[in-house]
């Protein structure tokens, strides 16, 4: 699973900390996130969308292949 | 999190209870048990454990007085990536406490029957519980 949410903070020059901070989970997990070893949950995912007013489709690409 | 914070003061106020509990089980132990041999272990455990409830206590109300610390706190401990890291290490340390044990057990049936009993016993109870937790769990979600 790839995601835009280093392109997305990036664009609206917000900080790892200060994006943390607004989602209430660890600088740690924002870049974990950001390099794609981590996938964040649905719950995590909406709230991701809610701070940047999109989708979760929108910053979250789904792999297929990952399924197979 | 002001449903935190309230969680924060219950566990307080829980600890505080089990630490006065160590505390007077010392106390009485002091006072029916001095000539015993078990006495030294069982102060030491009951100190130990007041201390390591009082040290919680007063780092909780640390948080509880400021809101930063609160912060902090509530993030490090509902944070999704460190839970899931928990997760991820509570399931694999089984996995491997149950493998060692069950290596050990056939090891050491060739030089104990008693202990490799013990040792199939306890990997016995550990499936037992998993089983168990697994229905559990199954039934919650």
């Amino acid at each position: 699973m790839q995601n835009r949410i280093q392109e997305l903070r990036k664009q609206r020059r917000v900080t790892q900390q200060e994006l943390a901070d607004a989602l209430s989970v660890s600088r740690q997990t924002i870049i974990s996130l950001e390099n794609g070893r981590y996938n964040a949950s649905l719950l995590l995912a909406h709230r991701i969308a809610q701070y940047f007013e999109t989708t979760i489709e929108a910053i979250f690409i789904f792999d297929e292949e990952e399924t197979l | 999190m002001k449903n935190y914070a309230a969680r924060l003061k219950r566990r307080n106020l829980i600890d505080g209870i089990f630490a006065a509990a160590a505390l007077t089980a010392m106390v009485v132990f002091r006072i029916t048990m001095k000539e015993a041999e078990s006495f030294n272990m069982l102060q030491g455990f009951c100190t130990g454990f007041a201390v390591v409830l009082i040290i919680r206590i007063i780092r909780n109300a640390q948080c509880l007085h400021n809101e930063e610390l609160l912060r902090k706190k509530y993030i490090a401990s509902t944070d999704e990536r460190t839970l899931a890291i928990e997760r991820e290490v509570s399931t694999t340390t089984l996995r491997i406490s149950m493998l060692v044990l069950g290596i050990t057990t056939v090891i050491t049936s060739f030089v104990s029957e008693s202990t490799a009993y013990t040792l199939a016993a306890v990997l016995g109870i550990i499936t037992l519980l998993q089983f168990i937790l697994y229905a559990v769990y199954n039934r919650r979600m």
